[in-house]
């Protein structure tokens, strides 16, 4: 079977990442509260997010539909940082989006395979 | 070449522009976010070159994806006020909790003895531009120097010397507010030097 190599790491395209990158955000914080520049960092880490301001519009939304929480505390270097954590309807949120999740990607991946398997033929 | 200070502020201003449709708040909130974003990236770098500068914005986006993401996220708000396309009121630009505090410490410290700078202390705490140490620095200052009368006054006035302190005592008036006035003169000088530093370096 023929391989599709993409050759260099691409960045995920923002139509594609639109609506996951949010979800993302939510999947990191049901580990433990952070804040913006650590969520920022650990998902340019994976390539999920190209321009790095665009999450700050995206936490306050997700502040004012009350998936997350906000607290200030203070830090030991430099001014008090803005933790985000996840609230219940978040964890909610997050739940129906892995289901949704799943069942996409089984899909598309059936599809995908079915490409190659043309392509092997 | 630019200074990079000039760069952050102009890189600043122009998302102030690509976030004009934003309701006064979120604008301010957007703006302070991404300014501590670009402080925190350059602490990280440990450089303040324009090189550097340039890489930070450069991965920060640019202002207008930034405003056109803020302003994309503003239209799927489920609830509450929805900017209106009439008449903007413009509010009167309110202290902000830094001015507040410095206003407590110093015109307070006058008006309202003792309370008024402990007052000012209290805001100050709030500050998410002032630093834990600098904070617990303005609030050391205070009290030491409140605790000076304190400890005259009170053994004096224990021991029944009440007229000394009643008319001898006064000397000890001008200490009271020179707390306050001294905290206020250290957390606006320490904070200039940050910026100079920053600067500098």
């Amino acid at each position: 079977m023929r391989r599709m190599v993409l050759g260099t790491v691409r960045k995920v395209s923002p139509e594609l990442s639109r609506g996951v990158i949010e979800h993302c955000v939510l999947a990191l914080l049901s580990n433990g509260e952070s804040y913006a520049f650590e969520i920022v960092r650990t998902l340019a880490a994976q390539d999920l997010v190209t321009s790095e301001g665009t999450i700050y519009p995206l936490l306050a939304r997700l502040r004012r539909e009350g998936q997350v929480t906000t607290v200030w505390r203070e830090s030991d270097a430099g001014p008090p940082r803005r933790y985000y954590r996840i609230t219940d309807d978040g964890r909610r949120t997050l739940e129906r989006f892995a289901a949704d999740w799943e069942q996409l990607r089984d899909a598309v991946d059936d599809l995908l395979s079915g490409i190659n398997n043309t392509e092997a033929r | 070449m630019d200074d990079p200070e000039t760069l952050v502020a102009g890189y600043l201003g122009e998302l102030e522009d690509a976030a004009a449709e934003l309701p006064p708040e979120q604008r301010a909130e957007l703006i302070g976010d991404v300014r501590g974003h670009i402080d925190l990236a350059l602490a990280e770098a440990g450089a303040l070159d324009e090189a550097t500068v340039r890489t930070v914005l450069a991965r920060l986006g640019s202002p207008e994806e930034i405003g056109a993401a803020a302003a994309d996220s503003w239209v799927y708000q489920p609830v509450g006020p929805v900017p209106s396309a009439g008449p903007v009121v413009r509010r009167p630009r309110r202290l902000t909790v830094e001015a507040r505090a410095l206003l407590l410490l110093t015109v307070g410290a006058v008006v309202m003895p003792f309370v008024g700078p402990l007052l000012g202390l209290w805001i100050a705490a709030g500050s998410t531009r002032w630093t834990l140490l600098q904070k617990r620095t303005a609030a050391m200052i205070v009290l030491v120097v409140l605790a000076v009368p304190a400890l005259v006054l009170l053994p004096m006035a224990a021991a029944g010397e009440l007229t000394w302190v009643v008319t001898s005592g006064g000397f000890m008036l001008p200490f009271v507010p020179l707390g306050g006035w001294i905290a206020a003169a250290y957390l606006v000088a320490s904070t200039s030097i940050q910026i100079s530093v920053q600067r500098r370096t």
